[in-house]
């Protein structure tokens, strides 16, 4: 094992116009873990649940560092016009945060970024819990639609996660 | 003449940044910025390409992922339904990796959508999203544009942004 000491590095000599410096090195992914969902629609009741897909047992590769998660999710408003959901975003068994989702007739996919502290390089769960307003009744729910292809046609759709766990050094 | 120096880390002097060389093979390999000015565009019930958000990407290597984020204003047509619907392909080299609905009663939004798929090899192929109308010029969502803005019922162009990272792991 051996370290090279050096403020400035000539990555390819051929090309670099000028040396790197080694601080512009330091803000990197340590680890990635990417999944989709493909399980179909879910049905949430008046409890909180992990939403299936949208959560990680994730073991930090450094203590130090911090763990981004981008959530995409389609959802549905079903069972009344007026859909309504409680979403909390969790990492290591401490709430993040948390927002509503709702609208008359909604249907989207969203985009979700969170951005939390390394809890060190034990396992723990990262992810979504949302529960119903009513159950089956103002509800949203996940991976479906309502109105596909201009008709009224429930069609099952994926969703996907990114972690990137990454370390801000000398930047 | 390429060289090649073996080392486990790299630090610099102070001491202050000290990078295992293995962490430095997840990096960005090619960059795609494109932004998107053409104003209004009016879908019909069709599936069609969206204009500003696809693109016909080479990536530079097969087992790389290929990282897709696309800021696209929408809104209820002026003058439509109340209640807008669309329908939504995400395409990878002719592959449907994802598909989903919008619909909202005076919907207006500004939403970024951003999917990884993994590369397809070094051939180009076109990444990007398809759209239709649920109803031509009726229940419909329009791209690029507004229907109430500052206050009233004003039609203004918005741009939209695309960004495609080839990732290397």
């Amino acid at each position: 094992m051996s370290t090279l000491i050096t403020d400035r590095i000539l990555l390819d000599p051929r090309t670099d116009l000028a040396p790197t410096p080694l601080t512009e090195l330091g803000y990197r992914v340590v680890k990635q873990t990417r999944a989709n969902y493909d399980g179909g629609q879910w049905n949430p009741d008046t409890n909180y649940n992990w939403v299936p897909g949208m959560f990680n047992d994730y073991t930090p590769l450094l203590a130090n560092s911090r763990i981004r998660m981008t959530l995409m999710i389609p959802y549905v408003g079903l069972n009344a016009a007026h859909g309504i959901s409680h979403w909390i975003f969790y990492a290591n068994g401490v709430e993040q945060g948390r927002h509503g989702v709702s609208g008359e007739h909604v249907e989207d996919q969203r985009t979700y970024v969170w951005d939390v502290a390394s809890w060190g390089t034990s396992s723990a769960r990262i992810g979504y819990q949302m529960r119903a307003y009513a159950n089956d009744n103002h509800e949203i729910r996940p991976y479906t639609t309502r109105y596909w292809d201009g008709g009224g046609s429930q069609q099952n759709c994926r969703g996907q996660y990114v972690i990137e766990e990454y370390l801000a050094q000398g930047v | 003449m390429a060289n090649t120096t073996q080392m486990s880390y790299i630090q610099n002097r102070a001491g202050t940044v000290t990078v295992p060389v293995v962490e430095l093979k997840t990096r960005v390999i090619q960059y795609i910025r494109q932004d998107y000015t053409g104003g209004s565009w009016n879908p019909d019930n069709n599936y069609n390409w969206v204009p500003g958000a696809f693109y016909d990407f080479t990536p530079r290597a097969p087992d790389s992922v290929i990282k897709y984020t696309m800021r696209l204003p929408t809104c209820k047509g002026s003058g439509l339904a109340a209640h807008a619907i669309g329908n939504w392909y995400f395409y990878a080299n002719n592959i449907i990796y994802y598909r989903w609905e919008d619909s909202l009663q005076h919907a207006e939004n500004g939403n970024i959508w951003e999917f990884q798929v993994p590369s397809w090899g070094t051939a180009t192929g076109r990444i990007g999203l398809q759209h239709r109308a649920h109803s031509n010029d009726g229940n419909e969502f329009r791209m690029y544009t507004t229907e109430y803005w500052d206050g009233v019922g004003s039609v203004q162009n918005c741009r939209g942004q695309l960004f495609i990272e080839e990732i290397a792991l």
